[in-house]
């Protein structure tokens, strides 16, 4: 996977919410640890149903979490 | 003994353990030799699977270490199994044609031999399904993944076949004497299998590469 133009703050809203780990919000959404470490370097762009999956997890709206690149 | 060090020594003596079992000529050493080698062959490939398994618990525990998910080993053990049958094919598939072009002796051997290897095939992905029972197997990534690893597996299958077909259209006659019934068999299943073990590395590629960067 090759980078995407979609920046997040999964990492900070994890340490936001009790140092999450980050097997724990690949539990609660459903998909593997790779996959938030994928989202987490930004190398994986999720489909809008894992957006709002992760966002409802850390209790706030998709643009709270994904941002597009300038 | 450092892991390192055990994988220098158990992946070549795996390696050699499955030349002897499947590659060698058929020799007869009585069933205790027969025996002793492939308890000898499992043991050597046990202790491989157990240190792998002990990488995989380290790194579990680790966060800033990426373990190798269900669809990244599912992907390796099929590189290494097409990989071995198709090592076999080349190696052995010569011997299972006879002088006259049709099925040699030899073949129902060597094709029980491809059978066994499939069936440790699916008694190691059974075994793993069971340890994966209460983990996500594949989510949108992994299928992602594969899917674009089954588009480079159709590419090499339909280059395989056009080179097939542009060989056999403009060769003369005389530099065909080759493509026998049998030979034209082992050829197609080898290209069948080449085309699974190209899907299976692309995955294991793009999974590690993606792991290796994080």
């Amino acid at each position: 996977m090759t980078g995407t133009p979609i920046d997040n703050l999964i990492r900070k809203l994890r340490f936001e919410h009790d140092e999450m780990t980050q097997q724990a919000l690949a539990d609660a959404c459903g998909i593997t640890r790779q996959t938030v470490i994928a989202l987490e370097a930004g190398k994986y762009a999720p489909s809008l149903e894992l957006a709002f999956r992760i966002a409802r997890v850390f209790g706030v709206g998709v643009e709270d979490v994904f941002q597009w690149k300038r | 003994m450092p892991r390192s060090l055990r994988y220098a020594v158990l992946i070549p003596l795996s390696v050699l353990a499955f030349y002897v079992l499947f590659v060698l000529p058929d020799i007869d050493l009585g069933w205790p030799g027969g025996l002793a080698m492939l308890g000898a062959a499992w043991l050597v490939w046990y202790l491989l699977w157990s240190t792998m398994r002990e990488s995989a618990a380290a790194a579990k525990t680790d966060e800033s270490m990426a373990t190798v998910s269900p669809g990244e080993q599912r992907a390796w053990i099929g590189v290494i199994f097409t990989a071995a049958i198709l090592a076999y094919y080349a190696l052995r598939g010569s011997q299972m044609v006879a002088a006259d072009g049709s099925m040699a002796p030899e073949a129902s051997a060597i094709g029980r031999h491809v059978g066994w290897l499939v069936v440790a095939w699916l008694v190691v992905m059974q075994v793993l399904r069971k340890r994966w029972r209460d983990t996500v197997e594949a989510d949108e990534r992994d299928r992602q993944i594969e899917a674009r690893a089954s588009g480079w597996a159709r590419g090499g299958l339909s280059v395989f076949v056009l080179a097939l077909a542009v060989m056999f259209a403009f060769s003369p006659l005389d530099h065909l004497a080759w493509a026998r019934p049998m030979a034209m068999s082992n050829l197609l299943m080898a290209g069948l299998i080449a085309s699974c073990l190209l899907e299976y590395a692309v995955t294991g590629i793009t999974c590690w590469h993606d792991r290796r960067g994080a």
